[in-house]
This record gives C-alpha cells, sequence and structure tokens, in this order.
C-alpha cells in the first residue's frame, strides 16, 4: 500500500516527472543559450519562474469565457498528471498503472493535454488569443493525427492493447525496425514543446504569447507546468516505444541510460530548433500532412508485413 | 522555510515588458542589447514576455501626450506585486523633450517609478542592474 502511494506520487509518478520536466526545460533554455554563444539561465530558474507566477495577482478578464478559462490549465495539468501513471517507468516496460486497454487511454490523455491550449485561446476574444488557437488547431491536426498513426504501429505489431506488450514487441524488433514512427513522434514533441521553428503559436514578436496571452499568475504557471511534465512525458513515450534502450537488468543502470537518452534527445532537438527560424504556419503544416504523415504510414505498412 | 524559497523565486525571475513612450529608439536598442550573447540577461531569469505575464516594466523614452494614456493602461494590465524601471534620461526627467508641445511628462508624472536608469543611452550593463535592483530593492 505504503509502495502504491510512493509510486504514484513520488518515483516514477507526480513528483519526478515535475522535477525532471523542469530540468528538461532547463536544458533546452542553456542548450539554446550556448548555441548563440550565451551563458544562459541557471539550473533552478524554471523552479524560480514558477515560484514566482504562483505569488502573483492572478487577474481573471471580464470578456472571457469563464469555465473554459479555468478548465483549460487544469485539463493541461489532469491529464498530463495521469499520463504519467500510464507511461513506462524509466528503464522498466512495466507501468505504475497498467491495464488492457491502455494504449487507448494513454493516447486520449496526450490528445487532451495537447487540445488544452486551444481551449485556453478560444475562451477569449482578444485576436491573438484566436490567431494563437488557430494556429494552434492547425499544428495539432499536421503533427497530432501522424502522431497517432505512429503511436499504434507497436501496438498493432503487438496485437495487444496494452503498452507492456507494445513495449516489448518494440524491444523484440531492435531500435531501427521503428525508426520513421520515432521521427514522427520527435516532431510531435517538438511542435508540442513549441520550439522554433514550431513556435508558431507562440509567436513572440507577432502574438505575444498566442492562446495564453490572457494568463497571469497561478494559471500560466500550471500551464508551464504541465507543458514541462508533458515534455518529459512525450519524450519517455518515444525512448521506450521507438529507441528502447539495451537493458542489462539491473533497474537503477537501465533507468538511469533511459533517462541520459532523454536529455541527449531534449539536447538534439534544442540545438535543431536554436538553429532554425519560425516557420510560417502553412509550410510548417504542409511539411507534417506530407511527409509525417507518409513516414508513420510506411511504418505502419512495415509492421503489418 | 517555504516563505524563504517564495521569496526566493519571486527575486530571481524577472519578466519585462518593454514599453516605448516616445523613445527615439536609442534606448530601445540597448535595452535589446541586454539579451544578445554580450550581456544575455537571460542568466538573471530575464525574459521578455506580454503585458499579462510580466513583472517589470521597462519604459524608455519621454511620455508624449497620445501615449500616457496607453501607459496607464498597461500598467494597469500588469498583474502586481509590479515594478516600473525608467530607462534613460528622457524617462527619468523629459531631458531634450522638456520644453516639446506634446510632453505629457516624464514617466513618473504618469505612473509611479521604483528604478531610475539615467544616460542618454544608458549602458546595458546598468539596465540589467536597474532591472535586478527593481526587484530586489536595492
Amino acid at each position: 500500500m505504503f509502495s502504491d502511494a510512493f509510486e504514484v506520487l513520488v518515483y516514477p509518478g507526480f513528483l519526478f516527472s515535475l522535477v525532471f520536466g523542469l530540468f528538461l526545460v532547463w536544458v533546452v533554455r542553456k542548450t539554446v543559450a550556448r548555441t548563440q554563444w550565451r551563458v544562459g539561465p541557471p539550473l533552478l530558474q524554471p523552479l524560480a519562474d514558477f515560484l514566482k507566477l504562483l505569488q502573483k495577482k492572478t487577474i481573471l478578464p471580464r470578456e472571457v469565457n469563464r469555465a473554459s478559462f479555468i478548465s483549460a490549465p487544469l485539463l493541461a495539468l489532469v491529464t498530463i498528471l495521469v499520463a504519467t501513471l500510464l507511461i513506462p517507468s524509466p528503464g522498466m516496460t512495466r507501468q505504475v498503472l497498467g491495464f488492457r486497454g491502455d494504449v487507448v487511454v494513454l493516447l486520449a490523455l496526450l490528445m487532451g493535454f495537447s487540445v488544452s491550449p486551444i481551449l485556453a485561446g478560444l475562451s477569449s476574444h482578444h485576436p491573438f488569443c484566436r490567431a494563437g488557437a488557430r494556429r494552434e488547431t492547425l499544428l495539432l491536426l499536421s503533427y497530432g493525427i501522424p502522431f497517432v498513426i505512429a503511436f499504434l504501429c507497436p501496438v498493432v505489431g503487438a496485437r495487444s492493447l496494452r503498452i507492456e506488450d507494445a513495449v516489448n514487441f518494440s524491444i523484440s524488433r531492435g531500435p531501427l525496425f521503428f525508426l520513421p514512427a520515432a521521427i514522427v513522434a520527435f516532431f510531435f514533441l517538438w511542435s508540442r514543446a513549441g520550439l522554433s521553428p514550431f513556435d508558431i503559436s507562440e509567436a513572440k514578436t507577432e502574438i505575444e504569447v498566442g492562446p495564453l496571452t490572457e494568463y497571469s499568475g497561478k494559471w500560466l504557471g500550471i500551464f508551464r507546468l504541465s507543458k514541462a511534465m508533458a515534455f518529459y512525458v512525450l519524450a519517455s513515450v518515444l525512448i521506450s516505444f521507438y529507441l528502447p534502450g539495451p537493458f542489462t537488468g539491473q533497474v537503477l543502470i537501465d533507468a538511469t541510460v533511459h533517462l541520459l537518452k532523454i536529455v541527449v534527445l531534449v539536447t538534439v532537438l534544442s540545438i535543431l530548433s536554436a538553429a532554425n527560424p519560425r516557420a510560417r504556419i502553412d509550410q510548417a503544416s504542409r511539411f507534417g500532412v506530407l511527409w509525417m504523415s507518409l513516414l508513420s504510414v510506411v511504418n505502419l505498412i512495415i509492421v503489418l508485413i | 522555510m517555504l516563505k524563504r524559497l517564495l521569496r526566493w523565486g519571486a527575486l530571481r525571475s524577472p519578466w519585462i515588458l518593454h514599453v516605448n513612450t516616445g523613445s527615439c529608439n536609442n534606448c530601445d536598442i540597448e535595452l535589446i542589447d541586454t539579451l544578445t550573447p554580450r550581456f544575455d540577461a537571460e542568466r538573471f531569469g530575464v525574459l521578455l514576455e506580454g503585458p499579462r505575464q510580466a513583472d517589470v516594466l521597462a519604459v524608455t523614452g519621454f511620455v508624449s501626450r497620445q501615449a500616457a494614456l496607453k501607459l496607464r493602461e498597461l500598467y494597469e494590465e500588469v498583474p502586481p506585486p509590479k515594478k516600473v524601471v525608467a530607462i534613460g534620461t528622457c524617462a527619468c526627467s523629459g531631458g531634450i523633450f522638456k520644453k516639446s508641445y506634446n510632453f505629457a511628462g516624464p514617466v513618473d508624472r504618469i505612473i509611479p517609478v521604483d528604478v531610475y536608469v539615467t544616460g542618454c543611452p544608458p549602458r546595458p550593463q546598468a539596465i540589467i542592474d536597474g532591472l535586478i535592483k527593481a526587484l530586489t530593492g536595492g
């Protein structure tokens, strides 16, 4: 009983994914800064940002739809908290909460999280929010649907609706088998993280913070926190689904290898992002619809054969 | 303990909102310079954000009559606790625009100012110093 509570609340559940998510945000900011020959923020900067946002006065604008304005950050937080329990624990194929059909639940949670900024943007009449929500919707459609197909590749291969079976299938086939799907998932992670060239919906110099323009104080803090956790969750899903590492049998070593792979992945992502300017929404969308769909469908066909 | 942690967070994350109320663009260039590799204000957690997210208003330039209303509006949009930094001689005192026909006053005649950074333009180091001092209060 006690160990169950520990698994849910501390490791590998809520607290761990929160801390590691904030760490990944720092990795991104530091890597981007080093790429631009800057020093970059200190290690605890994301934590300081979050703590500060908690203390700011939260403004609830009169003109917004209150129900969706408040439910959007809560939706993001709740979906991602539950998703941390459904992803395979670092270095293992087992989850904290595994059951038959958890593939569908995890997919629904990830999509529910992705919808939350759109909900936030549509809750207000602010033109920046509206423009941001529209762009976010397009991005989600062009990268989310290929991701769903890519996500289903190991599931179809394993012929089971359990995540554990899908991961085991992926391990049995080796890392190169799911490379196209891994690329699709990588781009999905990239577009969800809102790093350039996919910072279209939060384009700083055009539309302030996009869908989150009206958000302040603790609601904004919750949004940023759940985004950090989603970063960890998506990267972890990518690694354990498509690029499961060499397993030694020692849980501690395997978990370390898994987390190191996530850090390497995120570092590569931030270097690529620092090297690219912001894309236009139609360019990004076309790229996703064309190439990502192609890659994911190709991988699905390979699995089916 | 928790109180100290919260205070630590509040001091280390100044997100700034850049407001140009009639500046000649000189101070603006220096303000943007603080984000470049040479000065890198992100070392101290400084980010440029929108009005709802910001903690520090960085106002450059003397306040023209047209900008005065907007400045007050922006000041009210920023959620408290908030600080105002007046950057440049014009923002602090009016500078050479003091006798101008559309001069509505230096920044502190429109909204309360916490830190004055003088200079025409002030150096980026001075601006970073002012932004940090606005939070720490000294």
